[in-house]
């Protein structure tokens, strides 16, 4: 109890407040650029959070993560562009609403939705993962390998297209996770005589290089869009005590939806929307109003995707298991603050999550204020054309990939994985599966070649425990889940 | 696109066959664990070429690169790939001045937008890396 009292305060200091201001700001710019991903933000960021210290860092990632889910809708309402994916639920009813001359009220609905999707799904965030973390302290290295076997299985999830794909991608990540040290035997495996490779490949420069500087030549590959244009509104953004009551059972009911999704492995908040936004319309008393502008659909949608973010930090703080591609990175991100997931989070570092957990909340209620005050600005922004973007976002992967080390060669890494995250892209590959594998492989690996030793060899002892048992289960569940995803998602659309 | 499914085949098959044969070259006990990983991408390799062949071919238009803006694209790659390499030589600072002026007009920016925008971002970075965070950037015979 006194980590939580004492996270709230420290919470609550200039720096923090600062940092987390800044933060859902800047998240809500990178949201509203069509073409820029929450993803691509948070790790573009992660460099600047090093030199912070770990609860400012973790807040401010976490600023930009929520930040961004919700800037994505200002574009899908002013300039029918989703600014992410995650906002393509919210472009049905949220356009229909500027047309009609009621952008504000669009607005004040996206952000009212996303404050209480956001805040609200802290509250399992609070309640369920400390539990979940103390299961962790019963993990043996036979239920460590299969924990990363669940999580490399989460791959299939996270695929969109081709569950093939995302488990080729997977196997990629594996095999890159190999280069280094053996982890038992201490002999360099593929690393070329480099002395920059034997620890591995620098997460930071790998993450900046696949989801951001890939991101830039995705950009420069399409026809630059320099004119923009976006419908002015004069209607005020902040609802009415009436259109608020109206929206409120949609608002709860979706962030139910969103924050279980968020639990769930490899759902994201893009489903989130969708199915959101499909009950609104279900259990809604005027579904004429749908697809004509109603302001449900816009809240369904937003409160979704927006308890995605609380849901899937769970199973990433507590097992290490990101349940969607923002948090692989964000998972990136706690490693290179020397925080490993688990049951450590909770009492060796209780101090440093609770002050996160806190920021988390402080960050919804940021993004509340500066959505219903700022929603204008930030419109304006988002129609930053993609040829200034192109080098800036660049040039900020640069600097960002050599902060980590001070090396060149990390500038380099991230270079090559740029364009190796292209071709991934363009392939219809998974960068955030190569991610999560990258991260995982090694603890699978340790605990697969830990176990067999203890055992002489015998692999009887990777079935032996009921965890085991339990995780060899979920990873079946788990590899099947994209079909149950997609079925859900057909009924939401 | 069958086409590009097949490339991505091929690429596969030479990753598997080239890890493979850097694998062999290790001592066998740190082998094993690579020699596995191969055989889950071989196999999964080989479901894909399946699925390949069995997949019918939808349209003939030019798929994933379809709109695909050549000379930019080229022009953005090779003017990034020139300002890493010369980082290190001119300093951060003088290579990003260089480097953002040069992208920014070459991709029909305003001389003065993209003037601006060069400071304003030089400008940006020194405070977030240098006084606040105190971060060392590359150092070259410049700055």
């Amino acid at each position: 109890m006194n980590d939580v009292v004492y996270g709230v305060i420290k919470a609550l200091s200039i720096t923090n407040l600062f940092a987390a201001f800044a933060s859902v700001a800047l998240g809500i710019i990178i949201g509203a650029l069509p073409g820029l991903t929450a993803a691509m933000g948070v790790a573009l960021l992660i460099p600047i959070t090093f030199g912070m210290s770990p609860s400012t860092g973790l807040i401010t990632l976490a600023g930009v993560y929520c930040g961004a889910i919700f800037g994505g809708s200002i574009s899908a309402i002013l300039i029918n562009t989703p600014g992410t994916p995650a906002a393509a639920a919210t472009v049905i009813e949220g356009y229909q609403l500027t047309l009609k001359g009621k952008a504000g009220k669009a607005l004040g609905t996206a952000v009212i939705a996303s404050f209480i999707g956001g805040i609200l799904s802290s509250i399992p965030l609070y309640l369920f993962s400390p539990p979940l973390a103390k299961l962790a302290l019963k993990f043996g290295p036979a239920e460590y390998f299969w924990l990363s076997i669940f999580g490399l299985t989460i791959i299939a999830g996270v695929s969109s297209k081709s569950i093939i794909k995302g488990l080729i991608s997977g196997a990629l990540g594996l095999m890159l996770s190999t280069i280094g040290m053996d982890p038992m035997l201490g002999v360099p495996r593929f690393t070329f005589g480099s002395p920059y490779l034997i620890s591995g490949l620098p997460i930071t420069a790998t993450l900046i290089g696949l989801f951001s500087m890939s991101q830039v030549l995705i950009l420069a590959e399409e026809k630059i869009v320099s004119g923009r244009k976006f419908v002015d509104f004069e209607d005020k953004v902040m609802l009415s005590k009436d259109e608020i009551k109206k929206i409120m059972p949609t608002c709860l009911r979706s962030t139910v939806i969103g924050s279980i999704i968020g639990i769930l492995p490899g759902a994201g908040a893009t489903i989130a929307s969708f199915i959101g936004y499909n009950e609104a319309k279900r259990f809604s008393k005027n579904k004429d109003e749908f697809g004509k502008g109603a302001i449900e659909g816009v809240a369904g949608a937003e409160a979704a995707n927006n308890a995605v973010t609380g849901g899937s930090l769970i199973p990433t703080l507590t097992l290490g298991i990101p349940g969607e591609s923002v948090t692989a990175v964000l998972l990136g991100g706690l490693i290179i603050q020397g925080l490993q997931p688990g049951p450590d989070l909770f009492t060796v570092h209780g101090k440093i999550t609770y002050t996160f957990f806190a920021g988390f909340i402080v960050v919804n209620i940021f993004m509340l204020i500066l959505g219903l005050f700022g929603s204008k600005i930030f419109a304006r922004i988002s129609l930053v054309p993609d040829n200034v973007l192109i080098p800036l976002i660049f040039s900020l992967c640069t600097v960002g990939s050599y902060a980590i080390n001070n090396q060149l060669a990390d500038v380099w890494i991230m270079f090559a994985f740029g364009i190796f995250g292209y071709f991934v892209r363009k392939l219809d590959l998974n960068p955030a599966a190569i991610i999560l594998a990258l991260i995982l492989g090694p603890i699978g690996e340790t605990g697969l070649r830990r176990a067999l030793i203890l055992s002489h060899g015998s692999i009887g002892i990777l079935f032996s425990s009921v965890i085991s048992k339990v995780l060899i289960l979920l990873s079946i569940f788990s590899l099947f889940s994209p079909f149950l995803m997609e079925r859900m998602q057909r009924s939401g659309d | 696109m069958k086409k590009y499914s097949n490339i991505l085949n091929i690429f596969l098959i030479v990753f598997c066959f080239l890890y493979f044969y850097l694998a062999k070259q290790l001592p066998h006990k740190v082998a094993v664990y690579p020699f596995l990983i191969t055989a889950i991408l071989g196999v999964l390799t080989l479901v894909h070429i399946i699925q390949t062949f069995m997949k019918k071919e939808e349209g003939k238009g030019e798929g994933i690169f379809e709109n695909f803006q050549g000379k930019q694209f080229l022009f953005v790659i090779t003017s990034c790939f020139a300002y890493v390499f010369v980082v290190n030589v001119l300093g951060f600072f003088t290579a990003t001045f260089i480097y953002l002026m040069i992208t920014l007009v070459g991709l029909r920016v305003n001389k003065y937008i993209a003037l601006i925008t060069t400071i304003g971002f030089c400008i940006g970075v020194y405070f977030i890396f240098c006084s606040f965070l105190k971060v060392p950037l590359p150092k070259g015979f410049i700055i």
